[in-house]
């Protein structure tokens, strides 16, 4: 008795590490194909017309809208790939392990997925800050700003895991920066700079589950006090881009959506662009 | 005692698991240029006959519909010109009774590809050159 109700435990145990991860296959219907390949032709064909060969685009991919924040990942565009196209440029998680790689993907892939929303906003840097980005990534350094192990909720400051959008701000932190060699020089930076990550509000429960079920969150690399306080601190996409638009004024922003755009989160929690020097974009089915 | 305690700690492995699920929904998460080609194809496909004949406002009748495992196949016949083409779509498309022979389908050319449409609802969406260029993935450059 005792020994079946062990097996049970675990296989459940086992089951409800695997609950949950991403990579599940979902079939797409032919609506989201269809709004995916728009958007991703959207997406480009503003790019051309704004002129660039460096952006960073935010996507909705998850419905994070009760934290206060509207996107969920963010990545580089690069006009001036080898492969001779516009090229998304990220670091992704490698289906809910602790790892993640550097991809490059066309801007079909990086929609082609279960998006919460179709809705990016594009933030296009300066010609200055586009052509250091654009340097950076032509001299394939992305590289050493990148750390394989992956943790969804790494702590800002700290080198021991990375998150998908950590990558795009130490790569930004690293073009923009004299003398950054590596992650620890580009998060001196960053912190010199006044970033500011977002913090979320995560119960014991909700931290001690996802430190037991999910091998790519870990909370070990934040400090004790703010743990225990619940206080998670983390770099997001709209972290992300609320900072390159402070530190770089001439940089725009664009917004584009295929279909019912999103609920807007609440104005106190969402540092939202401005539009500066243009006007949002809407489409709709 | 200890089947109550082990039985306890799964309950609770649950709870925790269920509590995690809605605070860390995750989207950094790979997809091979295997999976975005296969979303495209599970969307709709041209197995046979041209992919000229899906102009916009082109009308068709549906001449057959053939069932597999994972897939459907939709043959469409031109009513302007009596030609014919094959659409692979997602099997649920057929199964779930949404396509019969006879059936009008019409079409919406969009840029980036075009819909397929009975009774209003769209069937399928069949990419272009201009929606089948954006699929590329590989590893960085970068590593």
């Amino acid at each position: 008795m005792l020994r079946t109700a062990l097996a049970i435990a675990l296989a459940l145990v086992t089951f409800a590490a695997h609950a949950g991860q991403a990579c599940t296959e979902k079939q797409l219907s032919p609506d989201e194909v269809r709004a995916a390949l728009t958007l991703a032709l959207d997406v480009e064909q503003a790019l051309d017309r704004a002129g660039a060969h460096v952006a960073i685009v935010a996507r909705a991919g998850r419905d994070l809208t009760r934290y206060g924040l509207r996107y969920s990942h963010v990545a580089f565009a690069w006009r001036d790939h080898p492969r001779g196209a516009w090229t998304m440029v990220e670091e992704l998680n490698a289906c809910g392990t602790s790892e993640s790689a550097l991809f490059d993907d066309g801007f079909g892939d990086f929609f082609l997925d279960d998006m919460f929303a179709y809705e990016a906003t594009i933030v296009v840097p300066s010609p200055t800050v586009q052509r250091r980005i654009g340097a950076l990534l032509a001299a394939r350094a992305g590289g050493r700003l990148h750390e394989p192990r992956y943790s969804l909720v790494a702590y800002p400051w700290s080198t021991r895991y990375q998150n998908s959008n950590q990558w795009v701000l130490e790569t930004t932190a690293a073009a923009l920066a004299d003398d950054v060699p590596g992650r620890a020089e580009a998060q001196a930076w960053l912190r010199a700079e006044r970033f500011r990550p977002a913090t979320i509000h995560v119960s014991a429960v909700e931290r001690l589950g996802a430190e037991w079920t999910r091998a790519n969150v870990a909370f070990d690399d934040h400090p004790l006090d703010r743990r225990i306080a619940g206080a998670i601190d983390v770099v997001t996409a709209d972290s992300v881009l609320a900072f390159v638009r402070r530190i770089d004024p001439d940089a725009t922003a664009i917004t584009l959506s295929v279909g019912r755009p999103m609920a807007v989160p609440p104005a106190s929690a969402y540092d939202a662009p401005r539009f500066a020097g243009r006007q949002p974009k809407g489409r709709t089915q | 005692m200890n089947v109550k305690r082990i039985l306890a700690c799964v309950a609770t492995a649950g709870v925790l698991a269920s509590a995690s699920n809605s605070v860390f929904a995750q989207d950094s998460t790979a997809v091979s240029a295997e999976a975005s080609r296969a979303a495209l194809a599970g969307s709709g496909m041209i197995v046979g006959g041209s992919a000229e004949l899906l102009r916009a406002g082109a009308s068709f009748v549906v001449a057959g519909v053939t069932a597999t495992s994972d897939a459907s196949v939709i043959v469409l016949r031109d009513v302007a010109s009596g030609s014919q083409a094959s659409v692979r779509v997602a099997s649920d498309v057929a199964q779930a009774g949404s396509i019969a022979v006879g059936e009008t389908v019409s079409v919406v050319a969009e840029a980036t590809g075009a819909s397929l449409l009975v009774g209003g609802r769209v069937v399928a969406f069949v990419p272009n050159e201009v929606g089948r260029r954006l699929v590329y993935a590989a590893r960085s450059s970068q590593m």
